[in-house]
């Protein structure tokens, strides 16, 4: 059995730690262990791989993979090329949801409020859902099964009427459509605050400039950008309004315990 | 097919790629992190795209000197 490692992520505040590497041999005692940080290798050792553990691989790589039966992602986003792919995959979601809402309760505390507004009901969504009051909560879902949730087909309505909202949904070309200048800028309040810690790609760069400039009371916050890391002298950090932090909001003390204490559970089913 | 249009072919085939500007209208003079959002991985993706179309192997370190999509089609040229 040969298990691959993906260690690409470019970012040091979540490199995969020495300990999660060290404890894959005693997890697998009997696997061929490959970590790999180099593209060219990862691409390589992908081609023999049964499983492969870690950053997402660029989908060009999964194409030359002729064993491999399932992945475990440590990231809360799946792309979307690997939902249409014939291995078995999990992530980190359900794992970090509670690092990213501490995040966002975090950014919440530190403005005055009222309406807000959850676009997106996965593990991040309903654990939100959960922390905040419910007044003047509202969710946007694709199935609504209470009183605090209504449709997407509700979406401008309910956009134009936030005073807060935060996307919590994965980015496909559904996701990634909702959040265009004609659909979502134009309706928002003059005075809104938008938390993103899902993907940057949501929104068009040059909407977010648009839009934040000619409404200074406005605040975007956020921990993802296009692209990562976002540079030093990228237009949106031009703004007073716009805080970008490093992509941090999933990445809590501990959550690397808990990776690991998932491997083992994995390896379970992978022997 | 030049250059630009076969680069353009690929990119439409390129997996989970979002840009900035909509492919149709990407130009020689654009920048790859200023005006299409390209992050590193995002570059390797594209340029392990364009040597599995051609059938190449060449070092990826080479990626990394892209600055224009330019320097992409000159890439091409080469191959």
């Amino acid at each position: 059995m040969k298990i691959v490692l993906s260690d690409l992520n470019q970012n040091p505040e979540t490199k995969i730690p020495d300990s999660l590497k060290n404890s894959l041999s005693d997890i697998f005692p009997l696997a061929e262990i490959v970590i790999v940080q180099s593209p060219n290798n990862l691409r390589k050792a992908i081609v023999d791989a049964d499983y492969l553990l870690g950053w997402a691989a660029p989908s060009v790589f999964l194409k030359k993979a002729q064993k491999l039966k399932s992945i475990f992602l440590f990231s809360s986003q799946i792309p979307d090329s690997y939902t249409k792919m014939p291995f078995k995959i999990r992530n980190i979601t359900g794992l970090n949801a509670e690092y990213v809402v501490s995040y966002i309760l975090e950014v919440l505390s530190n403005h005055t409020y009222k309406n807000t507004l959850i676009i997106g009901q996965g593990a991040i969504g309903k654990l939100l859902k959960s922390k905040l009051p419910k007044d003047n909560l509202r969710v946007i879902t694709r199935t609504p099964t209470d009183e605090l949730e209504t449709d997407y087909k509700d979406f401008q309505l309910e956009v134009s009427k936030a005073d807060v909202i935060i996307p919590c949904v994965s980015l496909t070309p559904d996701t990634k459509g909702l959040f265009e200048n004609n659909h979502f800028f134009k309706f928002l309040k003059e005075d809104v605050l938008i938390i993103n810690t899902a993907r940057g790609e949501l929104f068009e760069e040059q909407d977010l400039l648009h839009f934040f400039k000619t409404n200074s009371k406005a605040f975007y916050h956020t921990d993802v950008t296009v692209p990562e890391p976002y540079p030093k002298d990228g237009a949106l950090r031009g703004l007073s309004n716009i805080k970008i932090t490093n992509h941090v909001a999933g990445f809590g003390s501990g959550i690397w315990e808990k990776i690991d204490e998932q491997i083992k559970n994995l390896a379970q089913e992978w022997k | 097919m030049n250059s630009l249009e076969r680069l353009k072919e690929i990119l439409k085939n390129t997996d989970d790629l979002y840009l900035r500007s909509p492919i149709e209208e990407i130009q020689p003079s654009m920048n790859l992190i200023t005006d299409l959002g390209i992050d590193s991985l995002t570059r390797i993706t594209i340029f392990y795209e364009i040597t599995d179309h051609f059938e190449v192997e060449v070092d990826e370190e080479i990626a990394a000197s892209w600055n224009t999509i330019s320097d992409v089609t000159k890439f091409i040229e080469q191959l």
